[in-house]
């Protein structure tokens, strides 16, 4: 499965805010301008892929052309090689790599370099705060399966709204809609006041009117 | 598909209306003078205050840098342009543009209360921007496509002021994903909205125009199929709030 758009767009929001810090971090995204690295889950459960562009990455859900390297492995496999005590090279312990390892090392590198934290980055897709907690935890017991990767979707929206974004999920449609007929009640209450009023039938007027013919 | 106006018959929609080619962009503006003053206010009332967050997932994925030109078509009271000039810095520049005079005036009045002041203001039509090939790193039409007669034009129009790379980020109403949401969509445009724009605005016929126009507005799939055509590419789209809004994210690649 691909991972939804707005998803996508919260990770490369985030990945770049980081890559950004340094410029021979951008120097070097932009030397790798167009290539691609394909990141999936184990069993194709979840897959997004890094375009390189001269400003930092783009993430999207779907490769635009063949990627230069797919690497696929669980999520705490996927931290672990990314992060500050990964060791360096083209080994990479627990991930199933294909194609061009060195763009993957070089990515590694990139982010080491900006202090990129893997386990802050996909927190937000794990749950969040809680997840946040449980990291540790989570490196070693989390198994994935397609119905983590569901509950994924739903808390990367969590996070997203915690970052005003607003999201489409069925709570909150339904709470939209909520607060549209409460809207619409109010206003149409209020239109049939002012057509009251101005047809001389609303209760005060009635009242007046009993008052002056009395 | 496109959505050009029909040659054959000269006409195009405003809102359910046909009406002639040459006529759209004068109905338009009246609309747009009519609700300049209460813009903003409208523009709370019409999206619940979630317009805001819409804006802040645009201003986000755009990811606009220090240094970047940054265009604002149809940008009307500048709320997108205050937040670009932030991130541009003064190496950068952002400029606001509308065909819409009145419009404008309201977002220059507005982005000075704020303390931006030195944003050039353009007047233009977003179907033949002055601007020359190669301007901008950014350029973004937030509710705003949706008004022009020739949407087209006007996307070949923004890819040619894009620097190759750039990208054009469009901000529209759109088609929600799921029935239930239509119907209540629906009864809100229809119903509600031209009578907040009755109440709030004097102005019912403006209102209305909008809620139609929404709908005569081409689906996802629809404009990112126009946006391929006009020359973006990496076309995606992000549905916000159920479809009710959509995000198109394309970049001119040469
Ligand atoms: C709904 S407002 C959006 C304003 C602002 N971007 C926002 O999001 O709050 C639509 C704007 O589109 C402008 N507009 C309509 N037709 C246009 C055209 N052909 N070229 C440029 N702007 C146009 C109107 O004048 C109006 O200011």
């Amino acid at each position: 499965m691909s991972t939804p758009p707005v998803l996508c767009a919260a990770a490369e929001i985030a990945l770049n805010r980081y890559l950004r810090r340094e410029p021979s971090v951008i120097e070097d995204c932009a030397r790798l301008s167009g290539r691609c690295i394909e990141l999936a889950l184990p069993s194709g459960s979840l897959a997004l892929t890094l375009e390189f562009i001269d400003s930092g990455v783009r993430v999207m859900p779907e490769p635009p052309n063949p990627p230069q390297v797919r690497v696929s492995g669980s999520p705490s496999a996927l931290m672990r090689s990314l992060s500050l005590a990964a060791e360096g090279g083209t080994h990479f312990p627990g991930l199933t790599v294909e194609g061009d390892a060195e763009l993957l090392a070089e990515f590694r590198d990139m982010v080491t370099r900006v202090g990129f934290d893997p386990e802050e980055w996909l927190a937000p897709l794990l749950g969040g705060v809680a997840a946040h907690r449980l990291v540790g935890g989570l490196r070693k017991a989390f198994d994935w399966t397609r119905g983590n990767t569901r509950r994924m979707a739903d808390h990367g929206a969590e996070y997203l709204r915690e970052e005003t974004y607003d999201l489409a999920r069925a709570r909150d449609v339904g709470e939209w809609m909520d607060e549209v007929d409460d809207t619409r009640d109010a206003l149409e209450r209020l239109e049939a006041r002012l057509k009251r009023l101005e047809s001389g039938a609303e209760p005060r007027a009635t009242a007046s009117t009993r008052l002056r013919d009395a | 598909m496109s959505d050009s106006p029909k040659p054959d018959s000269g006409t195009t929609h405003f809102g359910f209306e046909q009406v002639p080619v040459g006529e759209k962009r004068a109905r338009v503006a009246g609309v747009f003078d009519s609700v300049a003053s209460k813009y903003d206010l409208m523009n709370d009332l019409m999206s619940l205050g979630v317009h805001r967050l819409w804006k802040r997932f645009v201003i986000d994925l755009a990811g606009v840098r220090s240094g970047e030109k940054v265009l604002d078509v149809a940008g009307g009271t500048g709320d997108l342009s205050r937040e670009f000039a932030k991130s541009v810095g003064p190496r950068g520049m952002v400029v606001l543009s509308d065909i819409n005079a009145a419009m404008l005036g309201e977002g220059r009045r507005r982005l000075a209360d704020r303390g931006v002041v030195n944003l050039p203001i353009v007047q233009a039509n977003a179907e033949c921007l002055p601007f020359a090939e190669g301007s901008f790193d950014c350029i973004t039409i937030g509710f705003g496509l949706r008004n022009v007669t020739d949407k087209d034009k006007a996307l070949r129009s923004m890819c040619r002021a894009l620097k190759p790379g750039g990208r054009l980020l469009v901000l529209e109403f759109s088609k929600p994903t799921s029935e239930g949401l239509s119907k209540i969509y629906d009864q809100y445009s229809f119903k509600l909205l031209p009578l907040m724009g009755r109440l709030v605005a004097n102005d019912e016929a403006s209102y209305r125009y909008l809620a139609e126009s929404i709908r005569m507005h081409p689906d996802q799939a629809t404009l990112k199929s126009m946006m391929d055509a006009a020359g973006f590419g990496r076309t995606q789209v992000y549905n916000l709030t159920g479809g009710v809004v959509a995000v198109h994210r394309g970049f001119r690649l040469e």
